[in-house]
């Protein structure tokens, strides 16, 4: 046989680490109070627990009504126990995918009464993960309902993917779960353009995480594996840290968001985004309401827009043509709203057409000169022409 | 003229130029009964059909797929090969709901083809068994996301390719959970086109998908259909390593085919040039057109496609009738050349290779190939397309006038005797292995011990501890886990080794491709490159882009480039003695550097002139054979190496030019130091008259020294075994790929004259260019004797005069009479008793 090293030292990437420069290595029990739950000293749990209410931020921890419209949403249809939530997030071994990534920290966190509680669960040794994912199942029994942030798409399927890798049966399936990124997302997309969690926390809870105590997620995997090479748990005491403010974040942000529905305050953010969340899912009622609310706010031009088409679609017209008259000064699409209405509905073509030529107008005066737009309103505006015409021949 | 060949023009300016002809009689199909293990739907639609007995083939393939057999189905074009596999397939899902089968393409279009003709036959089968189906669906980078998901879960077949199994399937193969525990079949379609780095790299992803696929308990049956190959067996049972039954004896009916092999005529006697390939295949194109014999004709490039078809419809009177045909159609305009090729509508088809694979016009009266297509299993696929059941039809190839294509028409047993190319893998390979292990770490870990494929534990186990030792790999007990946050798919392609290919483009055309190692010699920055006859001047080389930007010009010249070559030896892994020379094997280090080039003009073979170049340095590991002459065959060279070479004509000041180098050297021979006596002493050209573009060059002072007439004999006979070396290095680089049956571009053949391989002697390198090696140096070290015997052979066969592109190489590059020279010491190292 060849010599393998010398033909692919080139090809070899050389990730090798030091191992001299940890002679201080710290100990896992130092950096992470805790205890092993297997015989190998592998698998290890540690648990926090915190006082409710719990400052945190500009905002604090505290225990909440979980409002209706949220359980509906998440497809629940009977009312859930704020114990029975489940927050869970894990910290892994790389972001890109595929079944070679492993989830070798996950924190779990449930209210009980007037504490919070939050589990760490790490793994010492990849070897054990069958173990590791076992002691894992216990925690999401079938009454809980999981609630994380991108679980839905991220943690759950690396979990069930790892357990079907160990042979295990996957235990984050066929139950209803709350994604709190979906949530944000339609709440906030608009308001804040980006919702990852570190980003929320800033614009919404008024935190900053401390460098010293977290770090950007895609450190995390190589710390990891220089933790594997040297046994020096230190390296992931921001990792450790990092996983439980995520797990704390969660139910603030859940609390918040749960505090602005159920008060009907839906301060500093996009009220139209709580309305739209309240008609998409049929609380017409409750929608009117909020856009209305919305009127006098900061998303006022967005929430009149939506609101005419809420009238529109219920055919609620003339209030929907007041609205449209209102906006019609600077916003386009009311131009062309009215425009459609005076040609297919009150049959005003010389309306319609004035309608058409101001949109036009307007479409021509934008940041952002739309191509498609003219073009469509360049076909509208033919096409009342020719009506008129028609209308003058006939 | 044979009058068998009806189809061929009777007139002499045509059969003239006949080489050779093989008659093929009429085969009557044989057939067997519908095997009787089926299930009842099948029969019945196959009843529906009308289909109430099968070729023996397919029956005797159907029969051993259903009893579990490993497969592979290498009869004829068009023998019905896709239902060998389509009926076994449907019947384990009629069986087994369940059940799931994967089926690899190497191209999506012809995954597409095939996937329609599945569903045809599925939807029947759904109506009469009543049963549900997961459904057909194909998994390729054109899947769109929303409906990956449901693919994986549902579908009952899955149509993908390598590319997508290894990128997109393995390493995610959890989401596929429910596919691998059911699977049942994996169907491999073409699979000759698994030769060499591609197929090195498929078999290792075979190797990962039984992995996977034993972890969740199943042991999926292969069935491949192939070409015919040299050695169909040895190869797939290699490929996919397991025992695997050949089935090569085809029962489909066959007309009496006529095989003619058609060389162009000479025009130029002395530098052996030919009338082009193209204008004699238009000529035969023409006939065929007016005479109402549907043809093919294929070229090599989507290029000469297109002069073809303009040169035809120029001259037809019926311009539609021709179609250009090419890669890239959609499925929809390709069944509609088919339907009109069908009825008749269209006579002549021009085409790439693209419509060799698979794709179904039916059958033809005549197939016209311009220019030998690169391999035998090519042109025999190529010609394969001709004949519809049970009429006769005519295969012609018109040959180029490239060594192989010449060299092919004078030895027609080639061709005749089908014996087509072995393909040749090697999925151990350390630097494919390397990567494929690490893509197998990635989808589950090894334990110790576990091997891969047909890879030991302990061999497997180097690895895995080398990935270690690196910090790739975390070692848990007997366990190894990958320890990366990278994927490492998506750094390997399964195509190249790891470098680049650049892309050759003209006009915002891609008109070919080659490696990166390649591209340094080949398309330079103002290398002439030649492509099908045409010439095209390189632009640009862009590093960044992997992108050679050409123009097409007409040149009278072409270029050379200069290179330094060297090569350090790892390990010799075995030396034998030969015939004048001994013969060595190992793994090189070799690294290549393109210093310049040289301008050389067409016909005259001048060197017009010279330019140096700064292109990167490139380094490989790999596996090479090398020979070296033997003292005695050298000293025999030099004593045949007289001074018969016509005097060169040092220009009118040489008498005074030499009496001042003379003077200079204080008229004493500066090799052995003795003087002039009573005879003028000879001034010897350093670097030899002929390599000089002008004379003024050639004799400037620092290049003439004063030699004795011993001295200058001496150095005179390096020279002399300098070019023979050079001239039987040009050769062999030429023959090379057709004895190996490889592209031209896998191997490389170097000539060294102070060789660091064989101690400072001179040697003949081959090496591979894939790194690692694919087999070809190792082969061509056991055939030693029978390569360089066809070497001799070509020599001797070639119509020219002083050495041609077609034997020996351009006289500007391997020197005056080389020719001669190389057949002088082929014969030393050929022939036992000289």
């Amino acid at each position: 046989m060849f010599d393998l090293e010398k033909i692919l030292k080139d090809t070899l990437e050389d990730k090798r680490i030091k191992k001299d420069i940890y002679k201080n290595a710290q100990e896992l029990t130092e950096v992470l109070p805790g205890k092993y739950l297997n015989k190998a000293n592998t698998v290890y749990k540690a648990e926090y627990i915190y006082q409710l209410p719990l400052a945190y931020g500009s905002s604090q921890l505290t225990r909440f009504n979980i409002p209706e419209i949220i359980l509906s949403w998440a497809g629940i249809e009977k009312a859930v126990p704020l114990n029975k939530l489940l927050f869970y997030d894990t910290e892994t071994t790389g972001l890109s995918g595929g079944v070679g990534t492993w989830a070798f920290l996950t924190g779990i966190g449930r209210f009980a009464d007037d504490q919070f509680i939050v589990s760490q669960y790490f793994m010492l040794d990849p070897g054990s993960e069958d173990e590791y994912l076992s002691e894992l199942a216990k925690e999401f029994t079938d009454d809980i309902i999981p609630v994380s942030f991108n679980g839905r798409s991220y943690d759950s399927n690396l979990l069930n993917s790892r357990c079907i890798m160990n042979e295990l049966k996957p235990f984050l399936t066929n139950q209803p779960d709350i994604d709190l990124l979906y949530l944000a997302r339609r709440l906030w997309r608009k308001e804040l353009g980006r919702c990852n969690l570190g980003y929320l926390e800033e614009q919404l809870l008024g935190i900053i995480r401390d460098p010293q105590d977290d770090l950007p997620s895609e450190d995390i995997p190589e710390l990891y594996f220089e933790y594997l090479e040297t046994g020096d748990a230190g390296l992931l005491d921001r990792a450790f840290k990092h996983n439980v403010s995520d797990i704390i974040s969660m139910p603030v942000l859940f609390a918040l968001i749960a505090e602005m529905i159920n008060s009907q305050k839906p301060e500093g953010i996009d009220e139209s985004a709580l309305a739209r969340l309240y008609r998409d899912l049929g609380y017409e009622i409750e929608a009117e309401e909020c856009f209305k609310k919305g009127l006098t706010g900061n998303h006022a031009d967005i929430c009149r827009a939506q609101l005419s088409y809420l009238y529109k679609r219920q055919n609620r017209l003339s209030e929907a043509i007041a609205l449209w008259e209102e906006a019609a000064e600077s916003e386009i699409y009311a131009r062309i709203e009215l425009a459609k209405h005076a040609e297919h509905k009150s049959k005003d073509f010389s309306a319609a057409l004035e309608w058409t030529q101001q949109a036009m107008k307007l479409a021509y005066e934008l940041e952002f000169v739309d191509g498609r737009q003219i073009f469509e309103l360049q076909k509208r505006l033919n096409r009342i022409r020719h009506k008129i015409e028609r209308n003058i021949d006939n | 003229m044979d009058s068998l060949i009806r189809r061929f023009p009777p007139d002499e300016r045509f059969t003239k130029n006949i080489m050779a002809v093989n008659e093929v009689p009429a085969r009557a199909g044989e057939y067997c009964e519908i095997p009787s293990q089926l299930s009842d739907a099948i029969k019945d639609i196959l009843a529906d059909s009308n289909i109430n007995k099968l070729y023996s083939h397919q029956g005797e393939a159907i029969n051993q797929a259903l009893a579990g057999c490993h497969l592979a189905i290498a009869t004829g074009v068009a023998s019905g090969k896709s239902l060998c596999y389509q009926l076994p397939v449907l019947d384990s899902w009629l069986r087994d709901n369940e059940s799931r089968s994967m089926f690899l393409y190497p191209t999506k279009a012809l995954a597409q083809d095939q996937k329609r003709e599945l569903a045809e036959l599925l939807s029947r089968l759904m109506e009469i068994s009543g049963k549900p189906c997961g459904g057909i669906g194909i998994y390729d980078g054109d899947t769109p996301a929303s409906q990956r998901k449901m693919i994986s879960q549902r579908s009952n077949f899955i149509f993908t390719n390598p590319d997508m199994l290894h990128l997109g399937i393995m390493p995610h193969h959890t989401r596929w959970a429910k596919f691998f525990s059911n699977l049942r079949y994996v169907i491999i379609d073409e699979v000759h086109t698994y030769r060499g780095i591609f197929g090195s790299h498929f078999t290792n992803v075979i190797r990962r998908l039984k992995r996977i696929a034993a972890f969740y308990g199943s042991h999926p049956q292969f069935i491949c259909t192939s070409a015919t190959l040299a050695n169909t067996s040895q190869f797939i049972t290699k490929l996919i390593e397991e025992e695997v039954q050949v089935i090569d004896k085809d029962g489909s009916p066959q007309g009496r085919k006529s095989y003619v092999l058609y060389n162009p005529p000479l025009v130029n006697r002395e530098l052996s040039i030919r009338r082009s390939a193209m204008l004699e295949t238009i000529a035969l194109g023409e006939y065929f057109t007016e005479t109402d014999q549907q043809s093919i004709i294929f070229a090599h490039t989507r290029r000469m496609v297109e002069l073809i078809v303009s040169y035809l419809q120029r001259n037809l009177k019926n311009p539609g009738s021709v179609l250009g045909y090419r890669s890239g159609y959609l499925a929809k305009q390709r069944r509609e050349i088919e339907s009109e090729m069908k009825a008749g509508d269209i006579n002549t088809v021009v085409a790439t290779s693209a419509l060799e694979l698979g794709i179904d016009v039916g059958g033809l009266d005549v197939i016209v190939i311009n220019g030998y297509p690169g391999s035998i299993a090519s042109t025999l696929q190529q010609w394969g397309r001709a004949g519809r059941t049970g009429a006769d039809s005519l295969g012609i190839l018109v040959a180029g006038s490239d060594l192989i294509d010449q060299y092919l028409v004078k030895h027609p047993e080639y061709l005749f005797k089908g014996i087509p190319e072995q393909a040749l893998i090697n999925p151990d390979n350390p630097f494919i292995l390397l990567h494929q292990l690490e893509c197998a770490l990635f989808e589950k870990p090894f334990r110790s011990g576990e091997g891969f494929g047909a890879l030991t534990g302990a061999e497997t186990d180097q690895y895995l501890d080398l990935l270690q030792k690196y910090g790739k790999v975390h070692k848990s007990g007997d366990k190894y886990l990958w320890k990366s946050d990278t994927y490492p798919a998506s750094s390997i392609s399964l195509r190249t080794t790891g470098s680049g290919e650049y892309l050759l483009q003209c006009e915002g055309l891609v008109i070919g491709k080659v490696d990166e190692a390649s591209a340094y010699w080949m398309v330079h920055p103002q290398a002439v490159y030649i492509h099908n006859g045409q010439s095209y001047l390189v632009m640009e080389l862009d590093f960044e882009k992997h992108l050679a930007l050409l123009d097409n010009q007409p040149l009278d010249y072409y270029t050379q480039s200069i290179s330094r070559t060297d090569y350090e030896l790892l390990q010799e892994t075995g030396r034998d003695k030969e015939t004048g020379a001994d013969k060595y094997q190992g793994q090189v280090r070799v690294e290549r550097q393109v210093t310049g080039f040289k301008r050389i003009k067409w016909g005259s073979q001048e060197i017009l002139d010279q330019a140096s170049l700064e292109m990167p340095v490139t380094e490989i590991i790999t596996m090479a054979y090398w020979f070296s002459p033997t003292d005695e065959t050298i000293e025999k060279l030099k004593v045949s190496g007289n001074w018969n070479n016509t005097p060169n004509h040092y220009g009118a000041g040489w008498k005074k030019l030499s009496e001042k180098v003379r003077s200079r050297d204080g008229y004493a021979c500066q090799n052995c130091g003795i003087s002039e006596t009573d005879k003028a002493f000879h001034v010897h050209h350093k670097i030899p008259f002929k390599q000089f573009v002008n004379r003024y060059e050639a004799n400037r002072e620092s290049n003439l020294i004063t030699l004795c007439p011993t001295c200058h004999r001496l150095a005179e006979q390096e020279a002399y075994v300098q070019s023979s070396l050079a001239g039987l290095g040009w050769l062999l680089q030429n023959i090379a790929p057709l004895h190996l049956m490889c592209d031209r571009s896998d191997i490389s053949v170097d000539v060294q004259q102070n060789s660091n391989l064989t101690e400072g002697r001179p040697a003949v390198i081959f090496h591979d260019t894939v790194p690692g090696g694919i087999g070809l140096s190792t082969r061509i070290y056991s055939q030693h004797k029978k390569i360089l015997a066809q070497a001799l052979e070509i020599v001797n066969g070639c119509e020219c005069s002083a050495g041609c592109p077609a034997c020996t190489g351009p006289v500007a590059e391997s020197g005056e009479g080389a020719k001669v020279k190389v057949k002088e010491l082929l014969k030393y190292l050929v022939e036992t008793d000289v």
